[in-house]
């Protein structure tokens, strides 16, 4: 537990206005930590409010409750933000769900790579902000010919590289990707999360990763949190989360996970979560693991 | 520092041959577009070197057909139609012109407000537009009229600019609305990228195609609100030579027959208005509806 | 639809509707007496130059002309509310009285040209997209096109000189012969002014109808039906129009005012003595009762089809009711 902590998380609650007198709690009371150098995994069913956690940390919207610190500095206050404002925007990037719709379609490649150097008006290291681009590019498997292409005209795999490409220009210290593969085909999926992997590895930057998809998460990351309707009902180290799940929601989530093994397949009894009170709260169970308990 | 790694999971794909380019006026409205070039060419032309005084009343020729010496006939008070076309043709399309950069610049400016503003003040803008829209446009038109007094080139494209710009500016407004919350925003947004740099890079680009459409559709009805409102007498005066205050002699030429004072101005006008259309369907680009399922 | 939800729905729309009407109102008034020009011309004519200071002053007090804009506003809305809409100072009538005998004229004119308009609309639109890209298809897209760019003015202009001028087969102005006024010589009065509306606006909807439809039939959905076997015509009729009903209807509705509006220009060319001629009138020779009521008449028009096409779509789309105001269909070009 000696690695230093980047993000810290804590009590975080965000609500939307559904009507004029209801309101839906689409973070409610999340608290985690996201070390140094290490892959974070969010899994949680659509709409149990992992994407707006990673939109509060990314300070796209402003929590209702709760404060996120990153290296210490307290993102969710206004004054704290102005003061840190270039070194906040320069070491966090984030990666979106759909790449059709995060890149702009009226610009080329090689525009939408250089865009946050020519925002934050860094000198390209390469020399050209094209010659940047198209290292950026090489790094994470495009060939140099797109660079004078359009987003519409490349296919998903090819754009959300190029987004990664984006975020990974400004040489960030953490990367939250929101859904990155939800979008791809499956074969493109596992060609991400094996860049993602080998990315990490040589830049050593932490990584908030956010899917849906188990498999993925198994593999991809060190610690893994679940979320159900805005609660954060398990957290802990992945091989832990993923052997002992603690939570009846985590169970079924993962005995929901097909086997590729026709035989084991068919004895696999998905379970069903029928969703009871989410009250209590966290508590250790095991090294690191964390599961939401009823109190007494 | 390259060579420190292996790419991962893709195969290398050599940039595709770009195909053989189509002739460059294919989709394009070459027609029109010459047209409207002549025209625009020939007004200037007189503008600097008028063949004959088109406000010169020859008593004496009043209502003469088409000849040798009047290739386009006199109309009532005896004045030379061919001057008057070419003369009036530039007022018109300056009209036209003026009063569309002005509905353009206040539907823009108000559109994108609105679009950027907060639920409510959003809302009570488009029901003041809505309200705007609900008062007859003529006779805002013949209001406005008497408020700024004598009517001249200037005044009636101030006029018609004022109360063009309402359904621009509903469109600027759902364009950023709409641009505002996409994720390229967001993204923008995160690496620090402020106002102006999205509204320049990111929303411009985006809106600009459609308003462009929108500003060439309203040339037209501005050159035709101009001659519709000259032509009823509460536009230009007949003194102040257009294609529309031209038309407004028309009365009297139904009683005499001369079909050439109705006839050659109104075509004039209406072969414009059908090159800008066409220019302006280019503009918008007729492609990419897909394929019938039927 | 919860019933109180029903009520509230409808009690905004019905808040929303008299407020749009009082700001309508507001804005005429003060747009209208702002503007320079002389009222009392309307009721005395030429005497007014003759008058006397003293006369001048009687005669603005006995028409409340003299007070400030804002009391003769509170007094107008006063009257407005129990139905007095005062004199019109040219006519010496009550506006009611002198409304009543335009108004049949403009009613007889944009009614049969909106019901003319929205048959055969469909009719040509369901027609375009059934031959989609075809020879007929493209003729009347062209032909649409060169009508819209034919200002309305000059449209009556040529008809006038071709049909009445050269051929004297049908009359050039009015809306009955002077001493005549049977069912057929009103009739034979109405076509040019008629055929004018139609032309005017008739290609228009025709084409939205048209692309409405062309936007349906690239729904999966009838990739769908095709594949169960389905008959062209039957998936048309049966599924795409059935789809692209409900925003035939709200267009309808937000075209009831253009369509009006297009009569005014027609109703001057051929002196027709409808609302249009005499709306003209009046801002002309500031006879403000006249223009106020006139200006109201069809402001509250327009407001009532705008709120009614907004009901429309929001009961097609029951996201819109909860979301951002419904726009109603974008008339462009116009």
């Amino acid at each position: 537990m000696a690695e230093e902590i980047l993000l810290e998380v804590q009590d975080l609650t965000h609500l939307f206005p559904l009507t004029k007198r209801a309101v839906v709690r689409a973070v409610d009371g999340v608290s985690f930590q996201v070390r140094r150098g290490e892959i974070f995994g969010l899994v949680g069913e659509s709409g149990s409010g992992k994407s707006t956690v990673a939109r509060c940390v990314m300070n796209l919207y402003r929590p209702r409750g709760g404060r996120i610190l990153y290296k210490g500095i307290d993102v969710c206050d206004p004054a704290a933000f102005r003061a840190n404002r270039r070194m906040l925007q320069r070491t966090r990037q984030m990666i979106f769900q759909d790449s059709g719709s995060s890149l702009n379609q009226r610009m080329r490649v090689w525009e939408i790579i250089a865009e946050p150097l020519r925002i934050q008006r860094i000198a390209p290291p390469r020399g050209s902000l094209r010659e940047e681009a198209a290292f950026q590019m090489h790094y994470v498997g495009l060939d140099a010919g797109y660079l004078d292409r359009y987003p519409p005209e490349l296919s998903g795999g090819q754009r959300q590289r190029v987004a990664i490409a984006r975020a990974l220009a400004m040489e960030p210290e953490l990367l939250v990707a929101d859904e990155p593969i939800a979008s791809l085909d499956v074969s493109i999926q596992a060609q991400i999360v094996n860049l993602f992997k080998h990315l990490q590895q040589e830049h050593g930057f932490s990584f908030l990763f956010i899917a849906h998809d188990l498999a993925m998460v198994e593999f991809l990351c060190d610690r893994v949190g679940v979320m159900y309707r805005g609660r954060l009902v398990e957290a802990g180290p992945a091989a832990e989360v993923f052997a002992h799940p603690g939570h009846p929601y985590t169970r079924a989530l993962l005995s929901s996970i097909p086997i590729p093994d026709p035989r084991r397949e068919r004895a696999r009894r998905p379970e069903i979560f029928s969703g009871e009170a989410l009250g209590g709260r966290l508590a250790e169970t095991g090294p690191g693991h964390y599961v939401l308990r009823e109190e007494g | 520092m390259s060579g420190q790694f292996e790419m991962v999971g893709i195969r290398p794909l050599p940039p595709a041959e770009p195909a053989r380019p189509a002739p460059w006026y294919r989709g394009k409205p070459v027609l029109s577009a010459g047209i409207l070039a002549l025209l625009v060419l020939g007004c200037l032309v007189f503008r600097l070197a008028p063949v004959r005084d088109p406000a010169y009343m020859d008593l004496t020729r009043c209502s003469a057909a088409p000849c040798g010496e009047f290739l386009f006939g006199t109309d009532a008070m005896g004045r030379d139609v061919f001057s008057m076309i070419w003369y009036g043709g530039g007022l018109s399309l300056f009209i036209g012109a003026a009063a569309t950069a002005l509905s353009t610049l206040i539907a823009v400016v108000f559109g994108a407000l609105s679009g950027c503003a907060p639920a409510w003040l959003d809302g009570v803008l488009m029901r003041l537009t809505e309200i705007l829209l609900s008062v007859p446009s003529l006779l805002v038109v013949v209001l406005l009229q008497a408020a700024l007094g004598e009517a001249n080139v200037l005044s009636i494209s101030l006029v018609i600019g004022l109360t063009s710009w309402t359904s621009m500016a509903k469109i600027v407004r759902t364009e950023v609305r709409q641009l505002r919350g996409s994720e390229y925003v967001l993204a923008s947004r995160c690496m620090g990228g402020s106002f102006f740099h999205i509204l320049r890079r990111h929303l411009a680009p985006n809106f600009f195609s459609s308003i462009m459409f929108m500003a060439v559709m309203n040339i037209r009805s501005a050159i035709v609100a101009e001659s519709t409102l000259s032509f009823m007498g509460i536009g230009l005066p007949l003194e102040v030579i257009t294609w529309g205050s031209m038309l407004s002699l028309s009365e009297q030429a139904l009683l005499t027959g001369a079909w050439w004072i109705i006839l050659i101005p109104g075509g004039f006008l209406v072969t414009t208005l059908l090159c800008v259309t066409n220019l302006a369907g280019a503009l918008r680009g007729s492609g990419g509806r897909g394929q019938s399922n039927l | 639809m919860a019933k109180g939800n029903t009520f509230l729905y409808y009690g905004k729309k019905l808040l929303l509707f008299f407020v749009s009407v009082f700001v309508l109102s507001a804005v005429v008034f003060f747009v209208s007496r702002l503007a320079p020009g002389d009222p009392l011309r309307a009721y005395y004519g030429d005497r007014v130059e003759k008058m006397s200071p003293q006369e001048r002053a009687w005669a603005e007090e006995r028409l409340g002309l003299d007070e400030p804009i804002a009391v003769q506003y509170a007094r107008w809305l006063g009257g407005a509310l129990r139905g007095d809409f005062g004199i019109s100072y040219k006519y010496k009538l009550d506006v009611w009285e002198v409304i009543r005998s335009r108004v049949g004229n403009t009613l007889l004119l944009g009614g049969t040209g909106f019901v003319l308009i929205f048959t055969l609309a469909p009719l040509l639109g369901v027609l375009c997209a059934w031959q989609e890209d075809r020879a007929l298809d493209r003729l009347v897209c062209k032909a649409g096109t060169v009508s819209s760019c034919i200002p309305e003015f000059w449209l009556s202009l040529v008809l006038i000189l071709v049909f009445a001028a050269g051929l004297r087969w049908l009359p050039s102005s009015g809306a009955y012969s002077i001493g005549g006024g049977g069912a057929a010589d009103r009739a034979v009065h109405l076509i040019l002014p008629l055929a004018v509306v139609v032309i005017g606006h008739l290609w228009y909807y025709a084409y939205m109808v048209r692309n409405r439809i062309l936007e349906e039939v690239r729904a999966d959905y009838v990739l769908l039906a095709r594949s169960k076997g389905l008959p062209r015509r039957r998936v048309l009729f049966r599924h795409c129009l059935r789809n692209a009903a409900p925003s035939y209807l709200s267009l309808m509705a937000v075209s009831v005012p253009h369509v009006l509006g297009g009569t005014y220009i027609v109703e001057t060319v051929f002196s027709y003595p409808g609302l249009g001629t005499l709306s003209y009138e009046s801002a002309r020779y500031k006879d403000y009762n006249l223009l106020m009521l006139l200006c109201m008449l069809s402001g509250i028009l327009v407001i009532v089809c705008s709120i009614l096409a907004q009901v429309i779509n929001e009961q097609i789309d029951p996201r819109l009711r909860t979301r951002e105001a419904a726009e109603p269909p974008e008339v462009t070009e116009r």
